[in-house]
């Protein structure tokens, strides 16, 4: 217990130092005393990095904090509940359902919707619901699936195939689309915690949070789910409803993260490893609450990492498979020596 | 203590259904488990032991008829009151080489504890209790990755008992293990079965020790259903050869053993005693001889009379030789 507890110390101060980095530093240039003083709420000389301040950085860390924690525990219940190391979001298909699901309104009613950044709440919560709906649906696929192959290489693949499947409808309707919401499509395709506006992040927060706390209730049936589902139904699991509920609670974090901020790659498949590797444990007592820490850490990092250059903005993706491919190709490499999973 | 009946069956058909199509695998099924005994279920390969085995453990539905538990039909109970009633250990494979051993075990804890499964007093001191009952106890800190195959076994065995289950189901508990950790998981389990008053079954593809250490045998062949006795009524009731022999293959009684039917050979007759006559006997019949007990009938008479003097007669020939090594040469030279 004393390695989780030394390591929570650890994420947490971790968290809190990148959180106020995340707001001093920027593309554009701002003394810290000042950021201090808007912070405290005191007046300062330029109205503009008051603006910048509130209006752009804090959201945005916030933003990149709960979307960390979102992404890296969907990606820990995938895993676990496929068994299967390599499932994340992505992998399995689910954020190109989201995608899917947002294109088609991004695409189709591109005209009259507009770029992501600029909708109000009503029809941000419609894209959300887009995206919630395309996630869901390839969820249940991928869930029937799975109730079908008994192998979970095999539904990998299939989960890779859907992906294919749903990206090539998604192809369709980019060509078929006029330029300036094929162009809005994209920049949405590169990730970005900057999408929140701070009217909105009460909501998105609020739904994050909803998702990170199922997710917390799940950690006694998951430990027993490592023993496979037979051995769960005999300790009195109810397999399909926890089932259900893991695919759900995955599904929600993975629609919202993925409809506002675009589709994420890597933190939901690497941080699970990572806090695995550290803690030196499959136990999700310890495992998923530092996973959600860890997952806000890198986010807090990458987002970072995406505003400091001088010349401005790197898109989210570029930066993310950093931390990612790394992970990736350690586990492929590994798989023997990496125990967990045996 | 007194022997109870935990487990029955009623007109119980078990199978499969594809679709909308049942694949029976047998009809009107009947057996009885016992407290305070271990009983062996032994089958082919594809006979349905894991199908009986998961339909007992209500991992599967019956097709048709009852199974009852403590004199309850198994669906009337919920899935907690069952999962404190039966206890799994099964082949199926796990994920948890990154949890230590003690963690596995205390899962066996789940149907007792509380929302975040955290453990009382009670439960580790039970969980400690089962480490020990098994054996495992001084690995308790070691990932269970790190274990050999019979101490992950012995861990699940555990958890089993940490369940705290009147009922210990195990299907093909000592696959995959060497001999040693086969006749320990075995003697445990029968041990446990008596000592705890818990009844065990499982299923094993290894006949002699089932023969050696189980109280009830189950035989289950696709031609002749299931068979339910005492072990020893069983083997001396012909059921065994009914259930398992072939042309080539022959049960025999007197050591309980499986063996390959020898052709008819050349007649011997062997004159030697204890373990001599056991070797010697193994020998003449791998090498295709059958052993006869008249002096004219027999082609060959042998006489060992220890392990480096080893008589030959042959009609009127006589040849002595110092080893069994030499005997297999001869033998070979005669033919």
């Amino acid at each position: 217990m004393s390695a989780t507890l030394k390591y929570t110390i650890i994420a947490t101060v971790g968290i809190v130092i990148l959180f106020f980095a995340n707001l001093f530093f920027g593309s554009v240039n701002i003394p810290i005393e000042s950021v201090f003083e808007i912070l405290i709420g005191k007046n300062v000389e330029r109205q503009a990095w008051a603006h910048i301040v509130l209006e752009s950085r804090l959201p945005q860390a916030f933003t990149a904090l709960f979307t960390g924690g979102a992404i890296a525990v969907s990606g820990l219940l995938l895993q676990t509940s496929f068994r299967n190391p390599l499932a994340d979001p992505g992998i399995l298909g689910i954020t190109s359902g989201a995608s899917l699901g947002v294109a088609l309104i991004v695409l189709l009613l591109g005209g009259a919707v507009g770029g992501i950044a600029g909708l109000d709440i009503s029809q941000s919560l419609f894209v959300v619901f887009g995206a919630f709906l395309g996630a869901l649906m390839i969820l249940s696929v991928i869930i029937g699936f799975a109730s079908v192959v008994k192998s979970n290489v095999m539904l990998l693949i299939i989960g890779i195939m859907v992906g294919y499947f749903t990206s090539s409808i998604i192809t369709l309707l980019q060509f078929f689309s006029d330029s300036e919401s094929l162009f809005s499509y994209t920049i949405w395709g590169m990730g970005s915690f900057a999408s929140v506006s701070s009217d909105q992040l009460p909501f998105y927060c609020i739904t994050v949070c909803i998702g990170l706390f199922l997710s917390v209730l799940l950690i006694k049936p998951l430990n027993a789910l490592l023993l496979g589902e037979r051995y769960a139904a005999n300790l009195g699991v109810n397999v399909k409803r926890i089932r259900l509920l893991l695919l759900l609670c995955a599904g929600l974090l993975t629609a919202i993260t993925t409809a506002y901020c675009g589709p994420i790659s890597f933190i939901g498949l690497a941080v699970p490893h990572i806090v695995r590797l550290i803690l030196g444990t499959s136990n999700h007592k310890s495992l998923l609450p530092l996973t959600i820490l860890t997952g806000a850490c890198v986010a807090l990092l990458c987002n970072l990492l995406s505003v400091i250059p001088s010349f401005g903005i790197i898109p989210l993706n570029a930066i993310t498979p950093i931390f990612g491919a790394p992970v990736i190709i350690y586990v492929i490499i590994n798989q023997r020596k990496i125990q967990y999973f045996n | 203590m007194e022997q109870e009946v935990l487990i029955s069956s009623q007109n119980l058909s078990i199978g499969y259904t594809q679709g909308k199509e049942k694949q029976v695998l047998y009809n009107n099924l009947s057996f009885d488990l016992f407290s305070g005994e271990l009983t062996c279920l032994i089958g082919t390969n594809g006979a349905g032991k894991s199908t009986l085995f998961r339909t007992i453990g209500s991992l599967q539905m019956p097709l048709s008829g009852k199974i009852l538990v403590k004199n309850k039909d198994v669906r009337e109970y919920s899935e907690q009151e069952l999962s404190q009633l039966m206890g799994l250990v099964l082949t199926d494979q796990t994920s948890v080489g990154g949890l230590k051993v003690k963690e596995v075990v205390s899962l066996g804890r789940y149907p007792y504890t509380g929302f975040w499964g955290k453990l009382s007093k009670e439960d580790k001191h039970i969980v400690a209790n089962a480490m020990s009952d098994v054996g495992i106890q001084y690995k308790s800190k070691t990932y269970m990755a790190e274990l050999s195959d019979g101490e992950r076994q012995k861990v699940m065995i555990a958890k089993a008992l940490a369940q705290e289950c009147p009922i210990i189901i195990l299907d093909e508990p000592t696959a995959f293990l060497d001999v040693t950790s086969r006749i320990e998981v075995m003697d445990l389990l029968h041990r446990l079965a008596v000592e705890k008053n818990k009844a065990v079954v499982m299923s094993t593809h290894d006949i002699e020790l089932a023969l050696m250490l189980a109280d009830k045998l189950w035989l289950l062949s696709r031609e002749n259903g299931l068979h339910c006795g005492n072990t020893e009524d069983i083997i001396l009731s012909g059921q065994m050869s009914e259930f398992f022999s072939s042309d080539n293959i022959l049960f025999e009684k007197q050591s309980g053993r499986f063996k390959p039917s020898s052709k008819k050979g050349r007649n011997v007759r062997l004159t030697a005693s204890g373990d001599l006559q056991y070797w010697g006997r193994n020998i003449l019949e791998r090498k295709g001889y059958t052993i006869v007990e008249d002096k004219e009938s027999a082609a060959l008479n042998v006489i060992i009379e220890s392990g480096e003097q080893i008589t030959i007669e042959t009609g009127n020939n006589t040849k002595t030789v110092s080893s069994f090594g030499e005997l297999s040469d001869y033998l070979k030279e005669l033919q």
